[in-house]
């Protein structure tokens, strides 16, 4: 017997198409990030999947995505649970910058090395600066020395981690039927854990947008026993079983 | 200081006939979703910073919750679910007409099931797909048992949900938001106002017209003023 998980990540939003490092940068959805939470709605849907509980961070565009996907799945009346520990990499005073400003200011050389280094930071923002969470009422509960002010990947990985230890994984223990609408690299953090992933491995990883990803993990040891994106796999095993589905097909 | 404040949902699509639809979940009509925004920012006008927002589980109190708590940036706040905000279930004549209801039963009994605080209407067989037991979304819901509930059922549980949910919130100085539906909030009032079954409740809540209920240390009473 296995337990299922599903990830999602958000779909585009509106700094995306302008090419801009977002981090924690509270931007919305945009048209066609709507859409592609809505798609994936209805594919959950049409699949027959049904969860326990969402989880997600406390950004918009992803509790958005976790917002419409309910929507269009027909599953409002899920517990929604949302946390600073699932947020995007910080990307400290590169937020809001697009990539040719950042490439000017300093350098393409470093800027590549922020965005493909695991462990190396980006410029962190000063206890000065507005866009310091520390000044935003939604981190009032999280205590300073949590507070990142620019992640490497490897910091946001950390981060991620006790969430994934403390929260999700005695969620999933206990038979709740979770999906997790988060960030790139929030879920990238994820993935890392359950599939044992080392960092060089994880920092090539590229989590489509707006796509269900299925984990199957064995009810003992949480190994992975399927992965699958829900757009590949076959109905539900009720629904394409016996002769109701082989009636209704000749039906059709 | 603590407080709870209502709003009602935003409207459904309409119905021609009155019907008992209390838990179809109906979607919001194409409206709401403006009116909706216009209410968050009046909300906001007003500097209301809500830490959680609470919902029944039909997503016309939910989607209204989301659409207020987003136009008034505060998306990212608590959210609790609770059936027990449900509209009353009304049964059999769930999802039936008023006319057809009376058909059934005659006007003297439907009257009564409207009106009579203690009157069940008739319930249920078990296996009916109107029993929420019956439903995944009502599945985890353990202390939810109903085939049909009078107006003191609704009561019971609302007075559970107030001491478990509401109460702690509030010794914790939380600013609660609650998407309501009508019936629920009338005898959430019958509730506060500590009223008894005989007398009337006069208490509505009107869409666009948020319902505040704080504390007063010095009357040590909750008192009640319109937004």
């Amino acid at each position: 017997m296995t337990y299922k998980l599903v990830l999602i990540r958000h779909g585009e939003s509106i700094w995306n198409r302008l090419d801009r490092f977002t981090g924690w940068s509270d931007v919305d959805l945009s048209e066609q990030g709507v859409q592609e939470a809505h798609n994936a709605g209805l594919l959950v849907k049409e699949k027959g999947l049904k969860f326990d509980i969402v989880y997600t961070s406390v950004l918009k565009r992803a509790i958005k995505t976790s917002q419409y996907l309910l929507k269009s799945s027909e599953m409002t009346y899920l517990p929604i649970v949302k946390s600073w520990r699932l947020n995007e990499r910080h990307y400290g005073a590169l937020q809001g910058r697009n990539k040719e400003e950042s490439i000017e200011e300093f350098g393409e050389e470093e800027v590549k090395i922020w965005r493909r280094d695991s462990i190396v930071r980006p410029p962190l923002l000063s206890l000065y600066d507005s866009r310091h969470p520390g000044k935003d009422i939604r981190y009032k509960n999280v205590s300073d020395k949590d507070l990142p002010i620019g992640e490497s990947l490897s910091d946001c990985l950390l981060r991620v981690l006790p969430y994934w230890e403390e929260e999700l994984k005695p969620a999933i223990k206990s038979g709740k039927k979770i999906l997790i609408a988060a960030h790139g690299n929030s879920l990238r953090a994820l993935v890392k854990n359950i599939e044992n992933m080392s960092d060089e491995k994880i920092i090539n990883l590229e989590i489509p947008t707006g796509q269900p990803l299925v984990y199957e993990l064995d009810k003992n040891s949480l190994k992975v026993v399927k992965k699958y994106y829900l757009k590949d796999s076959l109905k539900s095993v009720q629904e394409s079983n016996g002769w109701f589905s082989f009636l209704n097909k000749l039906k059709k | 200081m603590p407080k709870i404040v209502f709003i009602r949902h935003g409207n459904s699509i309409l119905s021609q006939e009155k019907r008992f639809n209390g838990w179809d979940d109906i979607p919001l009509d194409n409206n709401a979703k403006i009116q909706l925004t216009t209410l968050g920012s009046k909300l906001l006008n007003d500097l209301y910073k809500f830490d959680v927002l609470i919902t029944s589980y039909l997503q016309r109190s939910i989607i209204s919750g989301w659409e207020v708590i987003e136009s008034m940036n505060l998306i990212w706040i608590d959210e609790i679910r609770d059936w027990r905000l449900n509209p009353r279930h009304y049964g059999v004549l769930q999802g039936l007409t008023l006319e057809e209801s009376i058909g059934l039963y005659g006007k003297d009994k439907i009257d009564k099931i409207q009106n009579d605080f203690f009157e069940k209407p008739p319930l249920l067989n078990e296996s009916d797909e109107r029993n929420p037991k019956n439903s995944y979304r009502y599945s985890k819901c353990t202390d939810l048992d109903t085939l049909g509930e009078s107006i003191e059922d609704v009561k019971k549980r609302i007075v559970a949900f107030f001491q478990e949910i509401c109460v702690p919130l509030l010794e914790d100085d939380k600013k609660i938001l609650i998407s309501i539906h009508e019936d629920t909030f009338r005898v959430f009032m019958q509730y506060i106002n500590d009223l008894s079954p005989e007398d009337t409740i006069n208490e509505h809540i009107e869409f666009g017209v948020p319902v505040v209920l704080e504390y007063n240390k010095n009357t040590n009473k909750i008192e009640k003023r319109l937004i």
